[in-house]
């Protein structure tokens, strides 16, 4: 204990010392140190006690185990001290060693038995997570299982009670199953096996009588088709039967079924022209065309709804994030637009023709449109001229052009205004254009078209439902002027044909109105415009009066005789021959004389415009202008011979006196015998 | 032509040949050449609130011609005469003026041919203590003179060769001058029968005439001193001095012929 002390006591001051306690490799040095402060001292004593203290006192400082004993012994047996202390020493340093040993031996000891145990500890450790693990797994497992469908769960079985009232009680056993969930399980399982064992029988035998069902429908089927072309060879063979008789009635009846289908107002026209057909004009021929199927699609109960479009147009263009959004699904709008005009001016799909036979070769066929949105009835002329019937006309080369000839049949019925007045607002609303932009598409919307089909558009009215009764008051005037107005259109192209080529050719009935021998002649026969007409220094009476329009055809006539030329602007209206032709006539012989200087050309226009009547025959007025011209022709020469016979100079006048006058004067105005008489050849007055 | 009617044709060659103001003044008869007479009412035609409807005549009818010129009118206190081709006519001012004329009465031109069928070109009025005559300057050469109270024709003044384009009366009816195609100017004595007093020929006088418009005389008249006598036609309107039958002084109408000549205002 004690040593172990020392030994303590020893280390304590070995670490005490100052300088470096690095570790054992130094402890000698420092216990060569000591050594040596112990010499030191121990030589140094016989030197000076003084210093001996001083170190004790130093000794103590660090230590106290050897101090005592080197204070107990002084001076005598300081070696034998020191060579005991030596060999103290280096015993305590040897023990010292072992002792370092020994510290180290036993930490390594320590070592391995605290590896040992922490390997242990470690193994079980893992051993814990290995169950864990398995713990965990399993309990997946469990969870798995549990749940676990089996397929029987999937079958949808009928509730308990409905189980218990319908199955057998072989089946349910109810007994047993109440109490057992299982079993009920199984007993219901069986249920539903037989149930559906039945059912599946019961569909063999449903699909069984289907298909003899079927079978017997195929049989009756075929029969029924074998049936129709005997039906149809029936109705053959009745056909010559009905021509025979004269009465088609399929061909009626067909145009009557497809007639239902006719809009209301086309439905009007073609029923009227039917009944006027057949009552007073049999050589008029109505038929119906036009698409059907189309027809039948367009459901009339729809009305046409534009607005929404153009509605809709408008919030788009206002609200402008709307409009990004939809833009990838609404149409461009161009499309909208011009699909929106496409519904505007549809027209109906079914059309009525009527063909007018003008004379024997030539004949006029007219189609009437519906137009179902702007709700009005247009027409599309068409002229069909025989093969020899002149119709190529320098100067009247317009008169047969389908949309110039009807115009003006009724005074003012142009076709091209819409006659409904509200079509305007229409379309200037849906920003289309005027109507008669679109009139070479769509036709021409004349007024006795909408009477024809029972439509009045009086102004301020809203127009009602088409009427028979208007329908029928002008259908025979209009087909009757229809007819007249071809007629005289093919007569005056005739007759201007032969204008053209320099002859006036005039028919025998009526040469008995002129003389025999005409000394002017025609030397050329133009068409002329209105523009010429209007810049004419003596026509500008006629253009004030409204006598003479911008929509008349102008003519220009120049008829001569030795130095003296005769130029007439004749004015011919749409409504040839029911207004006559005007003469606007210019003389050239020396001076110029016209109307408006010289009373014997007033005179002159006068007979020619005014007193037609006898140029005109009952029947027809076909001739009137061959025979106003050729009149024109009989005054210029009695003016021309009378004006040489009124000079008083001598000498032979250029126009020789050729006729006979009755007197060459009459009246306040000195008028000429213009008037001439068949029957004696001479000339008077009116 | 777009809406034609012939009338608005018809306006177009019209001429009026002859008007003459009623009794009392207020109204205006003119006749045209398709023989109507139309009657103006002259106040609310000259009214300052005057438009075009009351510009138009508020009666016209047809002047017995059946549609041939009516080339003179005359009127007297009670009668409204209109001549030209046909008989002469009267109307009573009251009847036209109520619009419900009717022929009063009608002298027939005598016909001397066969298919003459003469024209009364001009007529004239001379009051008479016998009664009224009516001097009518017809077509059939002649003037021929009624007595408008019995409707005898009573003279005929013959002698022109060509017909009468005016006649008119001077030295209070005793004597009547007329103007013819024939390029004459007659005076005759009324109560003598035979030749025409004088004769004038304008186309003659290196003065008055004007060869390329030709001879015929178309007007003439005479001032109320019986002094002087304007005619013109195709010659040059002049002034004729009677006691010496000299053209005084000539009118200068270039290219004009002259239809109708009266003395205004004459002071």
């Amino acid at each position: 204990m004690d040593a172990t002390k020392d030994e303590k006591k020893r280390k304590r001051t070995i670490k005490v010392e100052p300088g470096s306690t690095q570790g054992s490799g130094d402890t000698k040095l420092e216990l060569k140190k000591v050594k040596i402060s112990h010499e030191s001292s121990s030589v140094g004593g016989g030197r000076a006690l003084f210093y001996a203290e001083e170190e004790e006192v130093e000794q103590r400082g660090r230590g106290q185990g050897c101090q005592c004993a080197l204070k107990e012994s002084k001076d005598k047996n300081v070696k034998a001290e020191i060579e005991q202390k030596k060999v103290e020493g280096m015993l305590q340093m040897v023990m010292l060693k072992k002792l370092n040993r020994l510290a180290h031996i036993r930490c390594k000891k320590v070592r391995d038995k605290t590896t040992e145990v922490k390997s242990m500890i470690d193994k079980s450790h893992l051993q814990v997570q290995n169950l864990l693990y398995e713990i965990l797994h399993l309990e997946k497992e469990i969870v798995k299982c549990l749940s676990f469908r089996s397929k029987d769960e999937e079958i949808d079985l009928v509730p308990v009670e409905q189980f218990y009232e319908e199955a057998p009680p072989d089946i349910s056993k109810p007994e047993e199953t109440q109490s057992d969930a299982h079993r009920q399980r199984l007993a219901r399982l069986d249920w539903e096996r037989e149930q559906r064992q039945q059912l599946a029988s019961q569909l063999k035998t449903a699909q069984k009588t289907k298909e003899d069902m079927e079978s017997d429908n195929k049989l009756k089927q075929e029969q029924l088709e074998n049936l129709q072309p005997k039906l149809n060879t029936i109705l053959q063979s009745t056909k010559p039967v009905q021509e025979y008789l004269n009465m088609p009635f399929d061909a009626v009846r067909e145009e009557h079924a497809i007639a239902a289908y006719l809009p209301h107002p086309l439905f009007v026209l073609y029923m009227q022209t039917c009944a006027y057909r057949d009552v007073a004009d049999t050589k008029l021929l109505v038929s119906l065309e036009g698409d059907l199927e189309k027809a039948k699609a367009l459901d009339p109960s729809t009305t046409i709804i534009i607005d929404e479009d153009s509605d809709s147009e408008q919030e788009e263009l206002e609200d402008p994030d709307q409009k990004n959004k939809k833009r990838s699904r609404r149409k461009t709008v161009e499309v909208m637009k011009s699909d929106r005009t496409s519904k505007v001016l549809m027209k109906h799909p079914l059309k009525v023709m009527v063909k007018v036979p003008c004379d024997d070769e030539c004949s006029l066929q007219l189609t009437f449109n519906y137009l179902v949105f702007l709700k009005v009835v247009t027409v599309e002329v068409k002229v069909i001229t025989a093969n020899n019937t002149q119709t190529v006309c320098i100067s009247g080369s317009d008169l047969l052009l389908p949309d110039q000839i009807l115009k003006d049949l009724y005074p003012g019925d142009r076709g091209d205004v819409s006659p409904n007045h509200s079509n305007q607002f229409e379309l200037t609303r849906l920003g289309l254009q005027d109507f008669s932009v679109y009139v070479s598409e769509l036709g021409q919307p004349y007024q006795w078209a909408q009477k024809m089909a029972g439509l009045q558009f009086l102004p301020g009215q809203v127009p009602a439902t088409p009427q028979a009764d208007i329908s029928r008051q002008t259908m025979q005037a209009t087909i009757g002027r229809i007819r007249r107005r071809v007629q005289s259109r093919l007569s005056l192209l005739k007759q201007l044909t032969a204008l053209e080529h320099g002859s006036i050719s005039v028919s025998s009935e009526y040469q008995k109105l002129f003389p025999v021998k005409l000394s002017s002649c025609l030397k050329s026969w133009v068409r002329s415009t209105y523009s010429e007409f209007v810049e004419s220094p003596f026509t500008q009476p006629l253009v004030d009066m409204g006598i003479a329009g911008e929509e008349d055809l102008y003519f220009k006539a120049s008829i001569e005789r030795g130095s003296a030329k005769l130029v007439a602007l004749v004015v011919v209206g749409a409504d040839y021959p029911t207004q006559a032709p005007l003469f606007s006539v210019s003389v050239d012989w020396a001076t110029c004389r016209h109307a408006r200087n010289d009373n014997h050309i007033q005179e002159l226009e006068e007979e020619v415009n005014i007193h037609y009547d006898e140029l005109v025959s009952g029947k027809s007025c076909d001739q009137l202008l061959t025979n106003q011209l050729q009149r024109l022709l009989m005054c210029f020469d009695v003016y021309l011979e009378t004006e040489s016979l009124n000079r008083i100079s001598e000498g032979p006048a250029e126009i020789a006196k050729e006729k006979v006058f009755s007197r060459v004067s009459r009246g306040r105005q000195r008028s000429k015998p213009y008037k001439f008489d068949g029957n004696t050849g001479i000339f008077s007055h009116r | 032509m777009t809406g034609t009617a012939d009338s608005e044709r018809k306006l177009l060659h019209t001429t009026v040949f002859a008007q003459c103001f009623s009794p009392c003044g207020k109204y205006l008869a003119a006749a045209n050449n398709f023989g109507k007479i139309a009657v103006f009412s002259l106040l609310s035609a000259l009214a300052p609130t005057a438009d075009d409807e009351t510009r138009k005549p508020f009666y016209s009818f047809d002047g017995g011609t059946r549609g041939r010129p009516i080339y003179c009118l005359l009127s007297t206190e009670t009668f409204l005469i209109s001549a030209g081709n046909g008989d002469i006519s009267a109307w009573t001012w009251a009847e036209v003026l109520d619009k419900a004329a009717k022929e009063a009465w009608t002298l027939k031109i005598p016909k001397l041919q066969m298919y003459s069928d003469p024209e009364t070109n001009s007529i004239a009025l001379s009051k008479q203590e016998t009664g009224t005559e009516l001097y009518g300057g017809c077509g059939d050469d002649n003037v021929h003179v009624w007595d408008i109270e019995s409707g005898r024709l009573t003279r005929t003044l013959s002698g022109h060769r060509a017909y009468i384009h005016a006649v008119c009366t001077k030295n209070m009816g005793r004597e009547c001058v007329s103007a013819s195609e024939d390029g004459s100017v007659r005076i005759w004595d009324c109560r003598i029968k035979g030749e025409a007093v004088h004769i004038l020929e304008p186309y003659k006088h290196e003065k008055t005439a004007r060869a390329d418009l030709g001879k015929w005389v178309g007007c003439v008249t005479c001032d109320s001193n019986e002094d002087w006598l304007v005619c013109g036609g195709a010659p040059h309107l002049a002034a004729w001095h009677l006691r010496s039958l000299d053209p005084m002084t000539t009118f200068n109408t270039p290219a004009a012929s002259h239809n109708t000549v009266m003395y205004h205002e004459d002071l």
